[in-house]
């Protein structure tokens, strides 16, 4: 029960910051704000994918053979153990397309900076509309 | 005009929260699987109970690390593709640079920076990070690390000392934009001769270990008293290489963007 309310609390935890996240991109108006919400959207969802992967079992092992010459004992306590590999594998690349994307969004920030001086999306627009670059 | 930005932001907090809440109910109701429970999924159990195998080899990878054998054995188309969309977005960067990839970083940079305290320690910490880094992408094939973590974690040393000093001590040191792109493009070969030499021998692309229905035999697990793990250390050092210098590319074209001083070549 008491593990119940635990993994209850952790779903709660990430998906309130997902959409707190969420809410940074829509409501924001400055670009590097949405950017930051956004890197926190990426961190939360990277999250839940980790904890998807979790055993819930008393004594969860990292899937890391403790040892290179293992024997039985050692082998069968590590395949019955071991938390899933197949998450963690796939967020550690998640993690480094992340930072590459993020990289890119704050180019083309620096770059509209320099052109309308400012990040605010609707001062940019109003600069737009008005015709003055 | 202030009031109506409240109400509509209220309305987008409001709905962020039902949304959220939402999902806490599926997942708790098991929208994700039933997780997390005291099994893991048959793929995974699959990966667990064959990556490091002494007993019966025929689908092991060589590795005790089963997180790195899924990125470089497994699964290792994911992981090139995923090499390219970095390879894609650091090119994206690039063309956006005035002045192209010959841009000359003039200046001295004696005046710039911070205080003598916080060079000083810039210094110290980013040697500590560069050791860390080669730790990480060294060992990646028997503990928690790789290429990627690597990569990343040596680029925080660059960015330290652009932060604490000046993108002129970088270039100083040695850094610069076409000599971080060669070694870039070392890597990226690296990684196609590693993966691509089991063709040679009727083998798959990107194959580690022996397999069942192909006659390369498999890159050496241990050399002696050395234990090598396969092709996962040459694959950890070679991406470790792409990825730190795809970063240092990155971080001294922000630079360059950033003066708005491309130069010519």
């Amino acid at each position: 029960m008491l593990s119940w309310i635990l993994v209850l609390y952790v779903y709660l935890t990430l998906f309130v910051t997902g959409g707190i996240a969420v809410y940074g991109v829509v409501a924001k108006r400055n670009i590097v704000k949405k950017i930051i919400a956004l890197t926190i959207f990426n961190d939360a969802v990277n999250t839940v994918a980790i904890f998807i992967g979790y055993r819930l079992i008393p004594r969860p092992l990292p899937p890391i053979m403790p040892t290179i010459h293992p024997n039985r004992q050692i082998y069968s306590a590590f395949i019955s153990s071991s938390v899933d590999p197949l998450p963690q594998a796939l967020v550690i690349t998640a993690i480094v397309i992340g930072v590459a994307v993020t990289c890119f969004l704050a180019f083309l920030a620096i770059r509209l900076y320099d052109r309308f001086g400012t990040t605010d999306y609707q001062e940019i627009k109003r600069l737009v509309r008005g015709g003055k670059r | 005009m202030r009031r109506g930005i409240s109400r509509s932001s209220l309305v987008i907090v409001s709905l962020a929260l039902a949304l959220s809440l939402i999902l806490v109910y599926f997942a708790a109701m098991g929208g994700l699987g039933g997780h997390p429970s005291a099994s893991i999924v048959g793929i995974g159990q699959f990966i667990v109970n064959n990556t490091y195998n002494v007993f019966n080899r025929t689908y092991w990878a060589g590795s005790p690390e089963a997180v790195t054998s899924i990125i470089w054995d497994y699964r290792g188309f994911d992981t090139i593709f995923e090499t390219t969309v970095l390879f894609a977005a650091v090119m994206a960067a690039l063309l956006l640079v005035p002045g192209g990839i010959r841009g000359r970083i003039q200046g001295s940079g004696k005046d710039e920076g911070l205080t003598l305290i916080v060079k000083t320690a810039s210094k110290i910490i980013s040697c500590i990070v560069v050791v860390l880094a080669l730790n990480l992408a060294l060992r990646g094939y028997i503990s928690p690390g790789g290429g990627f973590a690597g990569g990343s974690s040596y680029a925080i040393a660059p960015l330290l000392l652009i932060a604490g000093l000046s993108v002129f001590y970088l270039v100083r040191l040695g850094y610069r934009l076409s000599r971080a792109i060669g070694l870039r493009t070392l890597g990226l070969v690296g990684l196609v001769v590693v993966s691509s030499l089991p063709l040679l021998y009727m083998g798959y692309i990107i194959q580690n270990q022996a397999k069942p229905g192909s006659m390369f035999p498999g890159y050496p697990v241990f050399l002696g008293p050395l234990y090598l793990g396969g092709s996962l250390i040459y694959m950890n050092v070679f991406e470790f290489l792409v990825v730190s210098m795809e970063f240092i590319i990155i971080f001294i074209a922000m630079f360059l963007l950033d003066r708005g001083c491309g130069g010519s070549a």
